[in-house]
Protein backbone atom coordinates (compact mmCIF):
# COMPACT_ATOMS: atom_id res chain seq x y z
CA UNK A 1 0.00 0.00 0.00
CA UNK A 2 2.39 2.06 0.68
CA UNK A 3 4.50 1.36 -2.87
CA UNK A 4 2.60 4.50 -4.70
CA UNK A 5 5.22 5.23 -6.69
CA UNK A 6 6.65 7.61 -8.60
CA UNK A 7 4.67 10.59 -9.51
CA UNK A 8 5.41 14.23 -10.81
CA UNK A 9 6.62 16.95 -7.96
CA UNK A 10 3.69 19.21 -9.57
CA UNK A 11 0.76 16.56 -8.44
CA UNK A 12 -1.62 18.91 -6.87
CA UNK A 13 -4.11 15.36 -5.80
CA UNK A 14 -2.47 14.83 -1.98
CA UNK A 15 -2.43 18.52 -1.49
CA UNK A 16 -5.82 19.17 -2.55
CA UNK A 17 -7.45 15.85 -1.18
CA UNK A 18 -5.57 17.23 1.99
CA UNK A 19 -6.73 20.83 1.89
CA UNK A 20 -10.69 19.28 1.23
CA UNK A 21 -10.58 16.58 4.24
CA UNK A 22 -9.11 19.23 6.63
CA UNK A 23 -11.69 21.76 5.73
CA UNK A 24 -14.47 19.42 6.08
CA UNK A 25 -13.06 18.21 9.52
CA UNK A 26 -12.79 21.30 10.40
CA UNK A 27 -16.25 22.57 9.51
CA UNK A 28 -17.63 18.96 11.15
CA UNK A 29 -15.76 20.28 14.39
CA UNK A 30 -16.82 23.56 14.78
CA UNK A 31 -20.91 22.30 14.17
CA UNK A 32 -20.38 19.81 16.78
CA UNK A 33 -17.44 21.38 18.78
CA UNK A 34 -18.23 25.00 19.71
CA UNK A 35 -22.03 24.15 21.79
CA UNK A 36 -20.05 21.13 23.12
CA UNK A 37 -17.34 23.54 23.97
CA UNK A 38 -20.19 25.33 25.66
CA UNK A 39 -21.99 22.84 27.32
CA UNK A 40 -18.05 22.16 29.25
CA UNK A 41 -18.00 25.80 29.44
CA UNK A 42 -21.34 27.19 31.13
CA UNK A 43 -23.27 23.75 32.45
CA UNK A 44 -22.66 21.57 35.11
CA UNK A 45 -24.08 18.33 34.87
CA UNK A 46 -23.61 14.18 35.97
CA UNK A 47 -20.83 12.76 33.45
CA UNK A 48 -19.31 16.40 32.83
CA UNK A 49 -16.39 15.59 33.91
CA UNK A 50 -15.95 11.93 31.96
CA UNK A 51 -17.46 13.70 28.32
CA UNK A 52 -14.37 16.39 29.60
CA UNK A 53 -11.76 13.50 28.88
CA UNK A 54 -13.31 11.80 26.38
CA UNK A 55 -13.11 15.27 24.42
CA UNK A 56 -9.43 15.22 25.48
CA UNK A 57 -8.64 11.65 24.83
CA UNK A 58 -7.88 11.70 21.12
CA UNK A 59 -5.32 14.41 21.68
CA UNK A 60 -3.20 12.30 23.76
CA UNK A 61 -3.52 8.93 22.63
CA UNK A 62 -0.87 7.81 19.80
CA UNK A 63 -2.96 8.63 16.30
CA UNK A 64 -2.55 4.64 15.44
CA UNK A 65 -4.35 3.82 18.05
CA UNK A 66 -7.27 6.45 17.78
CA UNK A 67 -7.26 4.53 14.45
CA UNK A 68 -7.08 1.02 15.47
CA UNK A 69 -10.27 1.96 17.98
CA UNK A 70 -12.40 3.61 15.12
CA UNK A 71 -11.94 0.71 12.82
CA UNK A 72 -13.31 -1.89 15.68
CA UNK A 73 -16.12 0.72 15.80
CA UNK A 74 -16.86 1.57 12.22
CA UNK A 75 -15.09 -1.30 10.30
CA UNK A 76 -16.78 -3.93 7.99
CA UNK A 77 -17.34 -6.30 11.22
CA UNK A 78 -18.72 -4.01 13.06
CA UNK A 79 -22.62 -3.34 13.78
CA UNK A 80 -22.03 0.54 13.26
CA UNK A 81 -19.83 -0.23 9.69
CA UNK A 82 -22.27 -3.52 8.76
CA UNK A 83 -24.54 -0.67 9.35
CA UNK A 84 -23.17 2.25 7.28
CA UNK A 85 -22.42 -0.55 4.32
CA UNK A 86 -26.30 -1.45 4.21
CA UNK A 87 -27.46 2.42 4.20
CA UNK A 88 -24.64 3.45 1.36
CA UNK A 89 -24.27 0.09 0.02
CA UNK A 90 -20.63 0.35 0.37
CA UNK A 91 -17.80 0.47 3.29
CA UNK A 92 -16.90 3.31 5.27
CA UNK A 93 -12.97 2.12 5.58
CA UNK A 94 -10.49 2.92 2.43
CA UNK A 95 -12.58 5.88 1.40
CA UNK A 96 -12.22 9.43 1.83
CA UNK A 97 -15.23 9.88 3.95
CA UNK A 98 -13.28 7.48 6.59
CA UNK A 99 -10.38 9.91 5.99
CA UNK A 100 -12.88 12.79 7.06
CA UNK A 101 -13.78 10.91 9.91
CA UNK A 102 -10.29 10.00 11.32
CA UNK A 103 -9.17 13.40 10.56
CA UNK A 104 -12.05 15.04 12.48
CA UNK A 105 -11.73 12.72 15.57
CA UNK A 106 -8.27 13.49 15.94
CA UNK A 107 -8.40 16.93 15.26
CA UNK A 108 -11.39 18.40 16.77
CA UNK A 109 -10.09 18.22 20.55
CA UNK A 110 -8.24 21.46 19.61
CA UNK A 111 -11.28 23.17 19.03
CA UNK A 112 -13.10 22.34 21.65
CA UNK A 113 -10.48 23.26 23.92
CA UNK A 114 -9.86 26.40 22.70
CA UNK A 115 -13.32 27.35 22.11
CA UNK A 116 -14.35 26.33 25.80
CA UNK A 117 -11.38 28.58 27.27
CA UNK A 118 -12.82 31.16 25.10
CA UNK A 119 -16.60 30.16 26.46
CA UNK A 120 -15.36 30.57 29.95
CA UNK A 121 -13.59 33.68 29.27
CA UNK A 122 -17.17 35.38 28.10
CA UNK A 123 -18.23 37.56 32.23
CA UNK A 124 -21.88 36.02 32.21
CA UNK A 125 -22.92 39.53 33.18
CA UNK A 126 -23.13 40.29 29.37
CA UNK A 127 -25.28 37.51 29.04
CA UNK A 128 -27.17 38.49 32.18
CA UNK A 129 -27.54 42.20 30.38
CA UNK A 130 -28.88 40.48 26.76
CA UNK A 131 -31.45 38.43 28.81
CA UNK A 132 -32.66 41.40 30.86
CA UNK A 133 -33.19 43.16 27.53
CA UNK A 134 -35.52 41.12 26.07
CA UNK A 135 -33.19 38.37 24.19
CA UNK A 136 -33.99 34.71 24.25
CA UNK A 137 -31.42 32.21 25.17
CA UNK A 138 -30.84 31.31 21.24
CA UNK A 139 -30.44 35.08 20.96
CA UNK A 140 -27.80 35.86 23.69
CA UNK A 141 -26.23 32.97 22.63
CA UNK A 142 -25.24 34.37 19.15
CA UNK A 143 -25.32 37.63 19.33
CA UNK A 144 -23.39 38.14 22.79
CA UNK A 145 -21.59 34.88 23.87
CA UNK A 146 -19.87 33.53 20.67
CA UNK A 147 -18.80 37.39 18.97
CA UNK A 148 -17.28 37.79 22.87
CA UNK A 149 -15.53 34.21 22.74
CA UNK A 150 -14.95 34.97 18.58
CA UNK A 151 -11.26 34.95 19.76
CA UNK A 152 -11.20 31.31 21.15
CA UNK A 153 -13.34 29.61 18.77
CA UNK A 154 -11.09 30.94 15.93
CA UNK A 155 -7.90 30.16 17.82
CA UNK A 156 -9.78 26.65 18.12
CA UNK A 157 -10.75 26.17 14.40
CA UNK A 158 -7.05 27.49 13.38
CA UNK A 159 -5.51 24.57 15.18
CA UNK A 160 -7.61 21.99 14.28
CA UNK A 161 -7.19 22.87 10.66
CA UNK A 162 -3.52 23.04 11.18
CA UNK A 163 -3.47 19.38 13.15
CA UNK A 164 -6.36 18.00 10.47
CA UNK A 165 -3.75 18.97 7.39
CA UNK A 166 -0.97 17.29 9.65
CA UNK A 167 -3.49 13.80 10.51
CA UNK A 168 -1.69 10.90 9.19
CA UNK A 169 -1.51 7.66 12.17
CA UNK A 170 -5.74 7.73 12.84
CA UNK A 171 -5.66 8.65 8.30
CA UNK A 172 -3.86 5.62 7.03
CA UNK A 173 -5.54 2.98 9.72
CA UNK A 174 -9.18 3.82 8.67
CA UNK A 175 -8.86 5.59 5.02
CA UNK A 176 -5.20 3.60 3.91
CA UNK A 177 -3.01 5.35 1.81
CA UNK A 178 -4.97 5.21 -2.13
CA UNK A 179 -2.80 7.51 -4.41
CA UNK A 180 -5.51 9.50 -5.93
CA UNK A 181 -8.19 8.37 -3.03
CA UNK A 182 -7.24 8.58 -0.27
CA UNK A 183 -3.42 9.35 0.23
CA UNK A 184 -3.41 12.62 1.90
CA UNK A 185 -0.09 15.22 1.68
CA UNK A 186 1.26 14.33 5.18
CA UNK A 187 0.76 9.81 3.52
CA UNK A 188 2.61 11.70 0.01
CA UNK A 189 5.49 12.67 2.01
CA UNK A 190 5.99 9.70 3.46
CA UNK A 191 5.59 7.83 0.60
CA UNK A 192 7.46 10.11 -1.78
CA UNK A 193 10.20 9.48 0.79
CA UNK A 194 10.22 5.75 1.01
CA UNK A 195 10.09 5.65 -2.50
CA UNK A 196 12.89 8.04 -2.67
CA UNK A 197 11.57 10.37 -4.48
CA UNK A 198 13.71 13.53 -2.37
CA UNK A 199 11.98 16.42 -4.60
CA UNK A 200 8.74 15.44 -4.34
CA UNK A 201 8.99 14.96 -0.64
CA UNK A 202 10.43 18.28 -0.07
CA UNK A 203 8.12 20.11 -2.43
CA UNK A 204 5.28 18.05 -0.45
CA UNK A 205 6.78 19.06 3.34
CA UNK A 206 6.84 23.13 2.11
CA UNK A 207 3.64 23.17 0.75
CA UNK A 208 2.62 21.95 3.85
CA UNK A 209 4.90 24.45 5.70
CA UNK A 210 3.37 26.82 3.62
CA UNK A 211 -0.10 25.68 4.53
CA UNK A 212 0.45 25.74 8.56
CA UNK A 213 2.30 29.08 8.72
CA UNK A 214 -1.08 30.29 6.44
CA UNK A 215 -3.15 28.78 9.48
CA UNK A 216 -1.23 30.30 11.76
CA UNK A 217 -1.27 34.24 10.13
CA UNK A 218 -5.29 33.52 9.56
CA UNK A 219 -5.20 32.89 13.72
CA UNK A 220 -3.15 35.57 14.43
CA UNK A 221 -5.17 38.64 11.81
CA UNK A 222 -8.89 37.10 13.41
CA UNK A 223 -6.77 37.35 16.89
CA UNK A 224 -6.63 41.09 16.13
CA UNK A 225 -10.01 41.27 14.16
CA UNK A 226 -11.80 39.42 17.12
CA UNK A 227 -10.57 41.36 20.01
CA UNK A 228 -13.10 43.21 22.02
CA UNK B 1 -52.05 48.98 44.78
CA UNK B 2 -48.35 49.22 45.12
CA UNK B 3 -46.12 48.97 42.02
CA UNK B 4 -43.65 46.00 43.43
CA UNK B 5 -44.46 43.33 45.43
CA UNK B 6 -42.03 40.98 46.74
CA UNK B 7 -41.45 37.84 49.04
CA UNK B 8 -38.52 36.15 48.39
CA UNK B 9 -36.82 32.92 49.66
CA UNK B 10 -33.37 31.42 48.63
CA UNK B 11 -30.73 29.45 50.32
CA UNK B 12 -27.20 29.63 48.81
CA UNK B 13 -24.12 27.76 50.15
CA UNK B 14 -22.44 30.40 52.35
CA UNK B 15 -25.73 32.74 52.61
CA UNK B 16 -29.61 32.55 53.14
CA UNK B 17 -31.87 35.40 51.94
CA UNK B 18 -35.23 36.02 52.89
CA UNK B 19 -36.53 39.59 52.43
CA UNK B 20 -40.19 40.34 52.08
CA UNK B 21 -41.39 44.11 51.18
CA UNK B 22 -43.78 46.67 49.58
CA UNK B 23 -42.63 49.38 47.13
CA UNK B 24 -45.61 51.17 46.28
CA UNK B 25 -43.77 53.41 43.11
CA UNK B 26 -41.62 56.51 42.34
CA UNK B 27 -37.80 56.09 43.52
CA UNK B 28 -37.27 53.35 46.19
CA UNK B 29 -33.59 52.51 47.80
CA UNK B 30 -32.45 49.45 49.27
CA UNK B 31 -29.51 49.83 51.33
CA UNK B 32 -27.41 47.51 53.69
CA UNK B 33 -23.69 46.77 54.56
CA UNK B 34 -21.71 44.69 51.73
CA UNK B 35 -23.12 40.90 52.11
CA UNK B 36 -26.26 42.41 52.91
CA UNK B 37 -28.45 40.33 49.95
CA UNK B 38 -28.50 43.67 48.14
CA UNK B 39 -27.59 42.26 44.84
CA UNK B 40 -28.78 39.08 45.14
CA UNK B 41 -32.62 40.18 45.73
CA UNK B 42 -32.28 43.00 42.86
CA UNK B 43 -31.27 39.90 40.81
CA UNK B 44 -34.28 37.75 42.12
CA UNK B 45 -36.72 40.37 40.50
CA UNK B 46 -34.75 40.39 37.61
CA UNK B 47 -35.34 36.85 37.17
CA UNK B 48 -31.87 36.54 37.21
CA UNK B 49 -31.50 34.33 40.40
CA UNK B 50 -34.76 31.77 41.42
CA UNK B 51 -35.91 31.83 44.27
CA UNK B 52 -36.67 28.61 46.31
CA UNK B 53 -39.73 30.33 47.35
CA UNK B 54 -42.04 33.06 47.48
CA UNK B 55 -44.21 35.37 45.49
CA UNK B 56 -42.48 39.00 43.28
CA UNK B 57 -45.26 40.80 41.60
CA UNK B 58 -44.58 44.16 39.38
CA UNK B 59 -47.78 46.61 38.68
CA UNK B 60 -49.92 43.67 39.21
CA UNK B 61 -48.32 41.01 37.10
CA UNK B 62 -47.35 38.00 38.63
CA UNK B 63 -43.44 37.62 37.59
CA UNK B 64 -42.69 34.77 40.37
CA UNK B 65 -44.65 32.61 42.37
CA UNK B 66 -43.52 29.40 43.63
CA UNK B 67 -46.72 28.08 44.80
CA UNK B 68 -48.76 28.79 41.53
CA UNK B 69 -45.33 27.26 39.35
CA UNK B 70 -45.12 30.95 37.69
CA UNK B 71 -41.45 31.69 36.97
CA UNK B 72 -41.57 34.34 34.22
CA UNK B 73 -37.85 34.51 32.12
CA UNK B 74 -36.03 37.52 32.45
CA UNK B 75 -36.50 38.46 28.88
CA UNK B 76 -40.47 38.73 29.43
CA UNK B 77 -40.28 40.53 32.77
CA UNK B 78 -39.78 44.33 31.64
CA UNK B 79 -37.16 44.71 34.38
CA UNK B 80 -34.66 46.78 33.49
CA UNK B 81 -31.07 46.83 35.03
CA UNK B 82 -28.31 48.59 35.00
CA UNK B 83 -25.50 46.71 36.36
CA UNK B 84 -23.20 47.37 38.46
CA UNK B 85 -20.32 47.27 35.95
CA UNK B 86 -22.56 48.52 33.48
CA UNK B 87 -22.12 45.18 31.07
CA UNK B 88 -21.86 47.40 27.86
CA UNK B 89 -21.48 45.04 24.98
CA UNK B 90 -17.38 45.40 24.67
CA UNK B 91 -18.12 44.32 20.82
CA UNK B 92 -20.73 46.80 19.96
CA UNK B 93 -20.74 50.78 19.50
CA UNK B 94 -22.40 52.81 21.81
CA UNK B 95 -25.46 52.65 19.05
CA UNK B 96 -25.37 49.35 18.92
CA UNK B 97 -25.67 48.36 22.48
CA UNK B 98 -28.95 50.84 22.55
CA UNK B 99 -30.38 49.67 19.50
CA UNK B 100 -29.60 46.05 20.90
CA UNK B 101 -32.26 46.05 22.99
CA UNK B 102 -34.95 47.71 20.95
CA UNK B 103 -34.59 43.82 19.38
CA UNK B 104 -32.61 42.29 16.99
CA UNK B 105 -32.73 43.31 13.54
CA UNK B 106 -35.88 43.56 11.22
CA UNK B 107 -37.74 44.60 14.27
CA UNK B 108 -38.85 48.11 13.10
CA UNK B 109 -37.34 50.16 10.36
CA UNK B 110 -33.80 51.28 10.88
CA UNK B 111 -34.55 54.99 10.59
CA UNK B 112 -36.76 54.35 13.57
CA UNK B 113 -34.42 52.29 15.43
CA UNK B 114 -31.75 55.02 14.70
CA UNK B 115 -33.73 58.20 15.97
CA UNK B 116 -34.94 56.05 18.71
CA UNK B 117 -31.39 55.42 20.04
CA UNK B 118 -30.98 59.15 19.20
CA UNK B 119 -33.37 60.42 21.61
CA UNK B 120 -32.60 57.62 24.29
CA UNK B 121 -28.72 59.02 24.06
CA UNK B 122 -29.79 62.15 24.29
CA UNK B 123 -32.02 61.59 27.14
CA UNK B 124 -29.15 60.77 29.39
CA UNK B 125 -27.07 63.48 28.08
CA UNK B 126 -24.93 61.92 25.82
CA UNK B 127 -25.93 62.92 22.30
CA UNK B 128 -24.44 61.72 19.13
CA UNK B 129 -22.16 58.89 21.39
CA UNK B 130 -23.50 56.50 18.60
CA UNK B 131 -20.35 55.54 17.12
CA UNK B 132 -17.86 55.34 20.39
CA UNK B 133 -16.74 52.27 21.99
CA UNK B 134 -18.07 51.79 25.17
CA UNK B 135 -13.83 51.58 26.40
CA UNK B 136 -13.43 54.79 25.20
CA UNK B 137 -16.12 56.22 27.50
CA UNK B 138 -15.27 57.43 31.28
CA UNK B 139 -17.41 55.17 33.81
CA UNK B 140 -20.01 58.17 34.32
CA UNK B 141 -20.52 57.76 30.71
CA UNK B 142 -20.76 54.28 30.58
CA UNK B 143 -23.31 54.48 33.38
CA UNK B 144 -25.37 56.70 30.76
CA UNK B 145 -25.19 54.44 28.09
CA UNK B 146 -26.35 51.67 30.43
CA UNK B 147 -29.11 53.53 31.52
CA UNK B 148 -30.34 54.84 27.53
CA UNK B 149 -29.82 50.86 27.05
CA UNK B 150 -32.06 49.47 30.16
CA UNK B 151 -34.91 52.34 29.03
CA UNK B 152 -34.95 51.64 25.68
CA UNK B 153 -37.49 48.26 26.07
CA UNK B 154 -39.65 50.23 27.71
CA UNK B 155 -39.22 48.69 31.41
CA UNK B 156 -42.13 48.55 33.72
CA UNK B 157 -39.84 49.04 36.54
CA UNK B 158 -36.04 50.09 36.54
CA UNK B 159 -33.13 48.18 38.59
CA UNK B 160 -29.81 49.72 39.60
CA UNK B 161 -27.06 48.15 41.26
CA UNK B 162 -24.99 50.51 42.77
CA UNK B 163 -24.81 53.46 40.38
CA UNK B 164 -23.39 56.03 42.39
CA UNK B 165 -20.64 53.68 43.90
CA UNK B 166 -17.95 54.37 41.28
CA UNK B 167 -17.87 58.39 41.29
CA UNK B 168 -16.86 60.51 44.13
CA UNK B 169 -18.46 62.60 46.78
CA UNK B 170 -19.95 65.84 45.05
CA UNK B 171 -20.08 64.32 41.58
CA UNK B 172 -22.62 61.29 43.51
CA UNK B 173 -24.68 64.19 44.54
CA UNK B 174 -25.54 65.45 41.10
CA UNK B 175 -25.85 62.01 39.38
CA UNK B 176 -28.14 61.40 42.15
CA UNK B 177 -30.28 64.43 40.90
CA UNK B 178 -29.70 63.52 37.73
CA UNK B 179 -31.22 59.85 38.15
CA UNK B 180 -34.37 61.67 39.79
CA UNK B 181 -34.55 63.66 37.02
CA UNK B 182 -34.77 60.93 34.42
CA UNK B 183 -37.11 59.31 36.31
CA UNK B 184 -39.72 62.34 36.59
CA UNK B 185 -39.00 62.61 32.82
CA UNK B 186 -39.50 59.30 31.83
CA UNK B 187 -42.02 58.21 34.67
CA UNK B 188 -39.91 54.88 34.84
CA UNK B 189 -40.27 53.92 38.55
CA UNK B 190 -36.78 52.92 40.51
CA UNK B 191 -35.50 50.51 42.99
CA UNK B 192 -31.70 50.79 43.62
CA UNK B 193 -28.81 49.73 45.66
CA UNK B 194 -26.53 51.69 47.74
CA UNK B 195 -24.44 51.56 50.90
CA UNK B 196 -24.94 54.58 51.84
CA UNK B 197 -27.64 55.28 54.15
CA UNK B 198 -27.81 58.96 54.03
CA UNK B 199 -27.63 58.69 50.10
CA UNK B 200 -30.91 56.44 50.28
CA UNK B 201 -32.53 59.39 51.75
CA UNK B 202 -31.76 62.01 50.14
CA UNK B 203 -32.64 60.44 46.85
CA UNK B 204 -35.30 58.02 47.36
CA UNK B 205 -38.85 57.82 48.92
CA UNK B 206 -38.33 54.73 50.48
CA UNK B 207 -35.70 53.21 51.83
CA UNK B 208 -35.55 49.30 52.37
CA UNK B 209 -32.47 48.40 54.89
CA UNK B 210 -31.44 44.98 54.53
CA UNK B 211 -29.18 43.11 56.89
CA UNK B 212 -27.92 39.57 57.08
CA UNK B 213 -30.43 38.55 54.20
CA UNK B 214 -33.64 39.95 56.31
CA UNK B 215 -35.23 43.33 55.74
CA UNK B 216 -33.76 45.07 58.89
CA UNK B 217 -36.69 48.33 58.47
CA UNK B 218 -38.43 49.79 55.87
CA UNK B 219 -38.26 53.93 56.11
Amino acid sequence: MLAGGVTGVGDLGPLALSLRVASTATVIAALFGVPLAWLLARRRFPGRGALELLVLLPMVLPPTVLGYYLLVLVGRPAPLGRAVEAVFGRPVVFTPAAAVLATTVAASPFLVRAAQAGFEGVDAVYEDAARTLGRSELSVFFSVTVPLAARGILAGAALCFARAMGEFGATLMLAGNIPGRTQTASLAVYDAFESGDATRAAWLAGMLSATALGALALLAWGGRRAAP
Amino acid sequence: MSLLEVTVQKQLPDFALDVAFVVPGGVAAVVGPSGAGKTLTLRAVAGLLRPDAGRIACGGRVLYDADAEIDVPARARRVGYVFQQYALFPHLTVGENVAYALGGPGSGPRRDRAARVAALLALVGLPNAERRRPRELSGGQQQRVALARALAPDPALLLLDEPLAAVDAPLRVRLGEELLALHARTGVPMLFVTHDPAEARRVADVVIRLEHGRVACVE
